[in-house]
């Protein structure tokens, strides 16, 4: 266990190495590091050679198609790499930031950043195809549209609870399953006031468009320009 | 298709400025909600007064609780920890360069003072010890100005005139 903790250590700065061989690791071929393991807080601090670096150079970041090929045992210690990597990232910024210092190839932070959320949309492809298996959905959470206590549609998002909506007294206040009788008469003006702001909209920009083109082009008929706007059909109450 | 549809409109946000979603619900008698890709990040800084030998400073994700930071410690860098104490910060003004009031302010930071235990002691350490301060600036700067005196002296007797026509 020694060996691969060693190996997966230092695994992010092989990256060139492992496309040469186009993602296939030979067998028998094990990367070692001569490197000390660096234990406890130190490990938010670079390696004392590159202290004094003005220019360090790294590899790319991980790809997707790399990725996909990886158990997800190895990304999960992938990921934990590239945490403490970011971690030393930002404080070693933070400390030339503070000595009024340029930090040198700042593009490293990016570059972990980019394969960690490349790794995020692995394991969210997983779960997908999982859900799709087992449930038949992706198991994707989207907002829905409910009546609240005014009878007005609301978007909610779904959340989790403890105390199911039919028990809930609090939610069947807020957003109760029936209409009041009182709600029917404000209800039914609120939509005529709806559908009027609508049809009012509809000529108001048909009338705009006509002044539009009769200052352009003076020479136009009528017809034809009912022909080009058509007058929009009438909203049913 | 909703998610994708309401950050068509915003910009891109860097992953750890991201809002991280929140623990589930847990009920007594359910096995422990355990997370595999934590998404908080720590890091170090040196602190501005004195302090004691086992004490760490650190700037941590605002969403992050004092037991998230306890167990970030100790389970991914194996660091045993006493006590943690955390505390919201207001992000300085940035004020205008000429006129001076108040544009906007930097974002606000959670800061967490650790206490280590089992006797350890941590120092934070001085990165830039091998480095002459601003060396390189000032001979740069030397340069200059040496330049522009030989310039100078080159052209002395026809100070008056504009530089196009000398």
């Amino acid at each position: 266990m020694n060996v691969l903790k060693l190996v997966f250590c230092r695994l992010h700065n092989f990256n060139s190495v492992i496309s040469i061989n186009n993602g296939i690791r030979r067998i028998g071929q094990v990367f070692f590091s001569t490197s000390q393991s660096r234990n406890g807080l130190m490990e938010f601090f670079d390696e004392k050679i590159n202290w004094a670096m003005d220019k360090i150079a790294v590899g790319r970041p991980w790809r997707v198609d790399e990725l996909r090929i990886k158990s997800n045992e190895d990304l999960h210690k992938l990921w934990y790499i590239l945490l403490k990597e970011r971690n030393m990232l930002m404080t070693m910024e933070e400390e030339y930031k503070r000595e009024l210092r340029v930090f040198p190839s700042p593009e490293r932070i990016f570059k972990v950043e980019e394969s960690m959320e490349n790794l995020q949309q692995v394991v969210k492809e997983r779960n997908e195809a999982y859900n799709v298996l087992e449930t038949g959905t992706t198991g994707e959470h989207h907002p829905r549209y409910v009546k609240n206590f005014l009878g007005l549609p609301v978007l909610k998002w779904p959340r989790e609870h403890i105390i199911p909506e039919y028990i809930n007294k609090r939610h069947k206040l807020l957003y109760p399953n029936r209409i009041e009788k009182w709600q029917v008469k404000y209800l039914k003006l609120h939509r005529e006031k709806m559908l009027l702001r609508y049809r009012y909209q509809k000529y108001h920009l048909r009338t705009k468009r006509i002044k539009q083109l009769k200052d352009a082009f003076p020479y136009l008929t009528d017809e034809f320009i009912e022909e080009q706007v058509p007058e929009p059909k009438p909203v049913e109450f | 298709m909703y998610v994708t549809r309401i950050l068509a409109g915003r910009s891109w946000i860097p992953l750890w400025k991201r809002k991280i979603p929140p623990y589930p619900v847990y009920v007594q008698g359910n096995p422990q909600n355990r997370i595999f890709l934590p998404m908080f990040w720590m890091k170090m800084v040196k602190p501005e007064l004195k302090t004691p030998p086992d004490s760490v400073q650190f700037i941590v994700h605002p969403q992050m609780s004092r037991l998230d930071v306890k167990q970030y410690l100790e389970k991914i860098y194996k660091v045993p920890v006493l006590n943690v104490r955390t505390s919201m910060r207001q992000g300085k003004d940035i004020t205008h360069p000429s006129d001076g009031h108040i544009i906007t302010r930097e974002d606000d930071y959670k800061v967490a003072f650790v206490q280590l235990s089992d006797g350890q002691t941590f120092e934070f350490p001085n990165i830039f010890i091998d480095k002459s301060p601003d060396e390189k600036d000032m001979e740069l700067m030397h340069k200059v100005e040496a330049r522009g005196k030989k310039k100078y002296e080159r052209q002395y007797d026809r100070a008056s005139l504009p530089p196009w026509f000398r």
